[in-house]
Parts: C-alpha cells; sequence; structure tokens
C-alpha cells in the first residue's frame, strides 16, 4: 500500500482536510505507470492506479477519500451512484479499505462498492479477507466472490465455510450457488448440511438444491426432520429440485407440518 | 421527537363539573334569544322557517305538528392547535369563540321554525350522557353541558339555537336528550341525538391527493434533482420538496410518517402519525406539517423495528368482503406472525381501527420489510371496484425477460453483474430464489389479499417483478429491477391521476426510456386512466434498497362519510 504521491501533480488546496498525508514513495513516469498498472501483483496495480487518479482527477480523488455511505432502507451503511460510479473511483476505495481505520460499517460499504465496480478486485478481496476482524464485513467479501474467478473465489469459500462466525458459513454456503460453477465445492456444502447453526444448513440445503447437486440428496433429506422450521423448508425446496421423482416420496410427512410454506409446498411436492 | 410539540389525541384530564346535575340547574332556566351574537343566525334563513306559516282557515286548527327530531352530531376531536398557543384546544378550553381560528365544533342546530312552534310556557331540557368528560356543548354565550360543567341545561326557547359540540378524544360518544317541558314540568316529546367524534382514519390511494413531500437531497457525491423536478413540473402546487439538508439527507419521508384524518360532518383535522422510527426527518412534522387543522401524534415508544415504518403501514381501498362493506378499506401491515412486527402500542392502536379492520402480510422475506415492497393499490376508474391490485410478480417477470433478445445490454445493471437480460435469464441461483419467494411468500400474500378483501384475480395486475439478495442483506431480498410497484400515487383533483413509478433502466441507453421494454410492458398493463411518469430514482432510492413510494408521503381528502356508511361496524365490535 502507498499512502499516496504524486505531490508534484497536486497542487496542496486540491485535497480536502481529512485526505491521507500525502507522501511521495514513488514517481511514476508514463512509461512507469503503464507498466505498473499491468502487473500481475494486484498491490503494484493498486498503487498506480490510485497514483493515476490522484494525478489526472485530484478533486475526484479528494472527494473519493472523503466521502461518507448513506444508510439503507435497512440501516446498514452503502454507496452509491454519483462519484462512487466513476471509473477508476475504486482505487481510492481500495486504498481507504486498505488503511483500515474506518468503522465496520464504512468497511462493509467498501467492499460493497468495490464488488459492484466491476473492477478486478478478486485477488486482493482474496488477501484482504482473512484480516478482516467483523464477521459481517468477511461475509460481504464472500458475497463479492460469486461471479469471480475460482483461483480468487475458491479459497474465499473455503475460508468462509469454516469462519468461527456462523453469519459468515452461512454466506459462504448461500453464494455458492451464485457461482456459475459452485458444484465443483459439493463436498464443501455437504459439510455445511451437518452445521451446528441452523442458518448454515438452511443456506446450504438451499445452494445444494440450486446446484442440484446429486450426491447430496440423501443428506439433504435428512434435513426434512430437522427442528428448524427454515431449514426443513430450504431442504424440501431442495429435494424437488434435486430429483422431484424422489421428493414426492418424502413429502407426506410434511403435509401437516406447523409451518404454512412447509405445508404447502408439500403438497405440491407430493403431487396431491 | 420533540414530545412537548405533540398533541394527544386522548385528553386524560376526567374531571367534570356536575355530570349528575339536577333538572333544571339551580340556576333556574335560561331564556337564550338570538339577537346579538354572531353565532346565532337571526336573519331568518333557516329553510324550516317557511313551514312556520300555519293555515288559519279551519275554525279549530289542528295542534301543529312539530318535528322534533334533530339530526346526529359527528364531529372531530378538537385536539388540533388552532391558537397555536401550543395546548391542544380541548385543553384550552376557550368555548365558542375563545380561541383564535377554532373551527373544529360542531354545530347541532334548533331551528326557529321548531322552537318558535313550541305551545307558549314550554321550556326545552338538554340532558347530556355517555362520555361527559371528553364532550362539552356551547351556546354562543358559553358552555352550557359537559366537561366542567353540568349534564343537564334546561331553557326557554326564543328564536333559533346553535348548539356547538366540542369533542376530547377520538371515537368520544354521547347522547344528547332533548325534552320539551310544559309549564308544569311535564314531557312533552322527547328526542335523542348521538353525539360522536371520528376515529383515525388512514389514507388509500383512491382519496384524492392534497399534498405530495419529497426530500430533496444532494450529498455523498448524488442528488435526486431530476426526480424532484420531476415531481414538481407533473404536481405543481400540491408538492413540496423538503430541504434534505435541514434533515440529515433522510429521504425515507415514507417511513417517518403516515397521513390519516379526523373528520366530521362540517369539520377536519389532518393527523400525520409520528412513527417511532426517530430518523433524521423526525422533527419535519413538528416543523413544517403541524398547524391549525393538523396535528402530530406519535404511537408506541422505545426502540422502533423496519415494521413501525410509514412504508409497511397501508390502507387498502374501500371493499365489500363476504358481504360486509369497509367503504374505508382496510388496514394492513407486515408481519411473520411471530416476531416480526410493529411495535405492541401502534398494533393496539391499529387494531383499534376497527372501521378499517386490519389484517397482515408476511413481509419476512423482504430486507427492509415493507408491505410497500411487492405490490400496490391504483385508482382504476373503468373497473367495478374502481381500483386495481398492482403486484411484481415473478412468473411475469421472467416471461417477460425470455421475451427480450438475451443480448440485450443493460447498462445499468452492471453494478449488479448484469451486463445483458440473458445474464439475468440464465442466473440459475436468482431464478431459484425467485420461485421460492413466489411459492413461499409472494402468492400467499396476494392470497390473502383476496380473501380478506374479496378480490379475484380479475381485481389484479401483474406486472414483471423479481428480487435479488444484496450483499448486507444476508438471505433477506430486495428488488432487483427496480420495483415499479413501489410508485406514489397521485390523484390531485381535477388532474389525470398519475403514478410516479421508478424509472427500470432495463434498456441499453439510460437516457431514453422510449427505448425501454419494460417501461412498454408497464403501460401496457396499465388501465387508461392513469399515466405513469418514470421517475429516476436508482442512485437515492433503489440503491438504498427503497423505491419512490418510500421515498414519498401523501396527504389526501377524505371521501366517505363515516357516520353514513359505516357505524354498523363500530356496533358491529
Amino acid at each position: 500500500m502507498t499512502t499516496l504521491l504524486l505531490l508534484g501533480a497536486l497542487s496542496a488546496p486540491a485535497l480536502a482536510a481529512d485526505a491521507p498525508l500525502v507522501l511521495v514513495e514513488a514517481a511514476y513516469t508514463p512509461e512507469t505507470l503503464d507498466q505498473a498498472l499491468a502487473s500481475p501483483d494486484w498491490r503494484v496495480r493498486h498503487d498506480a492506479a490510485v497514483a493515476q487518479l490522484w494525478r489526472d482527477q485530484p478533486d475526484l480523488a479528494a472527494d473519493l477519500w472523503a466521502i461518507q455511505p448513506m444508510p439503507t432502507r435497512a440501516r446498514f451503511l452503502r454507496f452509491w451512484g454519483g462519484i462512487v460510479d466513476e471509473p477508476g473511483a475504486e482505487a481510492v476505495l481500495l486504498e481507504r479499505l486498505m488503511v483500515g481505520d474506518e468503522g465496520a460499517g464504512q468497511r462493509h460499504a467498501l467492499v460493497d462498492a468495490i464488488s459492484r465496480s466491476g473492477s478486478d478486485y478478486a485477488q486482493a478481496f482474496a488477501e484482504l479477507m482473512s484480516d478482516e476482524p467483523d464477521g459481517w464485513v468477511r461475509a460481504a467479501y464472500v458475497a463479492s466472490m460469486r461471479k469471480q474467478d475460482t483461483a480468487y473465489a475458491w479459497p474465499v469459500f473455503r475460508l468462509a465455510l469454516s469462519d468461527a462466525d456462523a453469519y459468515v458459513r452461512a454466506e459462504g454456503a448461500r453464494s455458492l450457488a451464485y457461482h456459475p460453477q459452485g458444484e465443483a465445492l459439493a463436498a464443501e456444502l455437504l459439510g455445511a448440511l451437518a452445521d451446528t447453526d441452523a442458518q448454515v444448513r438452511e443456506a446450504a440445503a438451499w445452494s445444494v438444491g440450486v446446484l442440484r447437486i446429486d450426491g447430496a440428496f440423501e443428506t439433504v433429506a435428512a434435513l426434512l426432520r430437522d427442528n428448524d422450521a427454515e431449514v426443513r423448508l430450504q431442504a424440501l425446496h431442495a429435494v424437488e429440485r434435486i430429483d422431484a421423482d424422489r421428493a414426492m416420496a418424502l413429502a407426506d410427512p410434511l403435509l401437516d407440518d406447523s409451518d404454512a410454506r412447509i405445508a404447502r409446498l408439500a403438497m405440491r411436492v407430493s403431487g396431491r | 421527537m420533540i414530545p412537548t410539540l405533540l398533541l394527544l389525541l386522548a385528553c386524560g384530564d376526567d374531571t367534570t363539573g356536575s355530570d349528575t346535575g339536577t333538572v333544571g340547574s339551580d340556576s333556574g332556566t335560561t331564556a337564550v334569544d338570538d339577537t346579538g351574537t354572531t353565532a346565532v343566525d337571526d336573519t331568518g334563513s333557516d329553510t324550516q322557517d317557511t313551514e312556520d306559516t300555519q293555515d288559519t282557515e279551519d275554525t279549530e286548527p289542528p295542534e301543529p305538528e312539530i318535528d322534533w327530531a334533530f339530526d346526529d352530531v359527528f364531529g372531530v376531536p378538537n385536539v388540533d392547535d388552532d391558537d397555536e398557543n401550543r395546548t391542544s384546544d380541548f385543553t384550552d378550553n376557550g368555548g365558542w369563540s375563545g380561541v383564535s381560528g377554532e373551527d373544529d365544533f360542531t354545530t347541532l342546530t334548533l331551528p326557529r321554525s321548531v322552537l318558535n312552534s313550541l305551545p307558549d310556557g314550554e321550556t326545552v331540557r338538554l340532558t347530556l350522557s355517555g362520555e361527559t368528560s371528553q364532550i362539552r356543548v356551547h351556546t354562543s354565550s358559553g358552555q352550557i353541558l359537559g366537561k366542567g360543567s353540568d349534564t343537564v341545561y334546561e331553557f326557554t326557547p326564543s328564536g333559533k339555537l346553535d348548539l356547538a359540540v366540542e369533542f376530547g378524544i377520538l371515537l368520544a360518544q354521547g347522547y344528547l336528550e332533548l325534552e320539551r317541558l310544559n309549564s308544569a314540568g311535564v314531557v312533552q316529546d322527547s328526542t335523542e341525538v348521538l353525539l360522536m367524534a371520528s376515529p383515525l382514519l388512514m389514507n388509500n390511494h383512491l382519496q384524492e391527493a392534497e399534498e405530495v413531500w419529497v426530500v430533496s437531497v444532494e450529498a455523498w457525491g448524488t442528488d435526486n434533482h431530476a426526480l424532484v423536478q420531476d415531481f414538481t413540473d407533473e404536481l405543481g402546487s400540491a408538492f413540496t420538496s423538503v430541504n434534505g439538508r435541514n434533515y440529515g439527507n433522510d429521504v425515507w419521508i415514507q417511513d417517518e410518517f403516515e397521513w390519516g384524518n379526523l373528520y366530521g360532518t362540517d369539520t377536519r383535522i389532518g393527523v400525520v402519525l409520528d412513527l417511532i422510527r426517530d430518523r433524521d426527518l423526525d422533527d419535519y412534522a413538528e416543523d413544517h406539517m403541524v398547524e391549525p387543522g393538523r396535528i402530530a401524534t406519535v404511537y408506541g415508544s422505545g426502540r422502533a423495528t423496519s415494521q413501525d415504518y410509514g412504508g409497511n403501514l397501508e390502507t387498502s381501498p374501500p371493499v365489500t368482503v363476504g358481504g360486509t362493506e369497509y367503504p374505508l378499506g382496510r388496514f394492513y401491515y407486515g408481519d411473520d406472525g411471530r416476531n416480526i412486527r410493529p411495535n405492541d402500542d401502534l398494533v393496539d392502536a391499529i387494531n383499534d381501527s376497527i372501521l378499517q379492520e386490519p389484517f397482515t402480510q408476511t413481509v419476512k422475506w423482504l430486507c427492509v420489510g415493507h408491505v410497500d415492497e411487492y405490490h400496490t393499490f391504483i385508482p382504476d376508474s373503468s373497473s367495478a371496484k374502481g381500483f386495481k391490485l398492482v403486484v411484481a410478480d415473478v412468473d411475469a417477470g421472467y416471461a417477460f425477460l425470455e421475451g427480450l433478445n438475451e443480448n440485450t445490454k443493460i447498462t445499468q445493471y452492471q453494478s449488479k453483474g448484469f451486463r445483458t437480460i440473458g445474464d439475468i435469464v440464465d442466473d440459475r441461483a436468482i431464478r431459484a430464489l425467485n420461485e421460492d419467494l413466489r411459492d413461499d411468500y409472494i402468492e400467499p400474500n396476494i392470497a390473502t389479499f383476496k380473501a380478506e378483501l374479496g378480490l379475484t384475480e380479475s381485481d389484479i395486475i401483474r406486472v414483471p417483478g423479481l428480487f435479488e439478495q444484496p450483499t448486507g442483506c444476508g438471505q433477506y431480498t430486495a428488488s432487483l429491477m427496480p420495483g415499479t410497484v413501489n410508485l406514489t400515487v397521485a390523484n390531485v383533483a381535477g388532474e389525470a391521476v398519475k403514478l410516479f413509478a421508478p424509472d427500470p433502466f432495463l434498456r441499453q441507453n439510460t437516457g431514453d426510456q422510449s427505448s425501454d421494454p419494460l417501461i412498454s410492458e408497464w403501460n401496457s398493463l396499465m388501465p387508461a386512466s392513469v399515466e405513469t411518469h418514470f421517475v429516476d430514482d436508482w442512485d437515492v432510492y433503489h440503491m438504498a434498497l427503497g423505491e419512490v413510494h418510500c421515498g414519498s408521503k401523501v396527504q389526501r381528502a377524505p371521501d366517505a362519510d363515516w357516520w353514513d356508511t359505516s357505524l354498523d361496524l363500530l356496533e358491529g365490535n
């Protein structure tokens, strides 16, 4: 991480009052900047991208350094629209995330905003997630991997499924369903079906159904007797998706389930 | 929240004068004439005055028939602050003319034609019963009955008499017995008038819109100026833009308040329920909405859940269900039947809204958890019921998308990970999620609407709608495409019914709404009597898990006389 650079290209008044102290760690020539931006090392690329933005658009960079996320209607914080959508903005946002001196709500918002930027962030996130102390923020890292290269996504999903925080494990199980090759981690999902926490079993059951993992049928069918209604509901959805014919025979005991959603679904699955 | 500014709907002081006062009170009978006061009309303009002329040709004229019957009184609790002295007017007890601007008394007129026809020597005795501590009856000379006074008043009539009835609380109810007494004090005739104060009646989308509010913001690197301008252009003076800088750029005005009305035959008080959300917009009601004729009141206390917010509290249009008419609609809110629900105090208040019998919807599947996220009601003058239920429909969503060119670029959706229509259609997790939502929640909620509101499929317009699981929401969901059903109904008097819906941006050229197939689809589904204005809510609302309805508030005009249409609902409880 550089903390920042290129004073020569940046007049002091252009910096916001709370912008980072600008230190010249490196001076890029046009040639070295291009080389850095093409580096296989994400940290080198990142430093160059930040330097480029400060050089070319110092006002935007300063604004991005200062901008705060807004509360959503669900209360948590999120960045959206305006300057956050500007090309290259994610570099400054990632820099803020790497500095790490903002609260969990802000860090969550930064992860979310960067993941929506369409930029090449997967390698960075795969590294940064393990250092994140807050489970909710780690879960955001996990969700950001839903469509990312398996080289970076798989380590993140595996890490998530073994996380101490059940919310992160659940996000890991759930996000696998969104990955185009999620079934490749079927073994990990099978393990999640036996998690001690119901929210993880629920998410894993849903995912094995979405991914139609044949080998999970018996395991997920066992969850039709789970004490938690959400788990039973997702297990029933899953067995129907994996093998509707075999699921028919399993649905009868759930016709009288105390949860109306399950009873309704059992009616349909059983063919009644 | 500023509690001192809140005018309590329920006045707690029950101290009453001599409620058990005796006939003819100790001051004796009072002659009330009709001269010299502003409150008593001596112009002889009563229509019934024409009946005073009697046929005198008969040698023995029949006893003149005296129509000793009077209209019931339906008014409002006098809980606003017409003189703006920061005290409710019923508490002020200023009498008929003692409160500047007082306009919340309901007049019961004893016409000249009737009083002048009483035989000489007769007096009239008025006896107030019922909730006498929450009712006052005034003449132009001062209070004669009710809280702080007697319950019996006798007078010798002389000309017309106007009685001004004042109520202290919602649904205050009493009876005024009017007796004709001869000179010996024997009752010659008697009649009884019902005195009743309005319940709190929440608005539905069929009522005319009087004023629409949206919070204007320019912050966090973005703004909603275009949306505000669209509202301004279309609604003119009926639109108010709230300066967001003064209220922490809190755009969710739908959630902070809920509008309703108290009204009687010729009185009205607007009521803004100041919900316990208590975020940055909290003071706006007291700062700008409360005025003579408008009050703010709070239900509940403590830490709010999302289900306490206005977007989760809605009222259906008028319906008939299994033979029971609900001319004022039915109130509904979202819960999960267990822990996810509004504050108990709010639920209790809702359940007391017996003219708009409440029911619930399941909202546990939604990240925000509000009923306005998946449906709305819109006026439809061409339909028998006068409205349509518009719902976000998963099957309609996929049928619509699958009918488009899968390579169609959807620029705005790149931040959600979708570059083309095909990216959405082919996302198996999104499809499974939406199928599950359809089966587990949306269709059961529609079934509840049908059962509780007496609707059939022909009353429903199903529009394309899909949901996603945004980062930060865990397993819960929000609209993937801007929720077009999450709209504002602005049916201003004398103008077309205007719907302000979120621009779905399901197109490559974000600046060209005419190229948007979802807008075309929507317009083809809507009744001809409404015009939809698609406004850009993407940055400030949609990406913050809300839409246009969430960011707007509407006060509406009462349109149904509850005393004529709904008293049977009261009696049924």
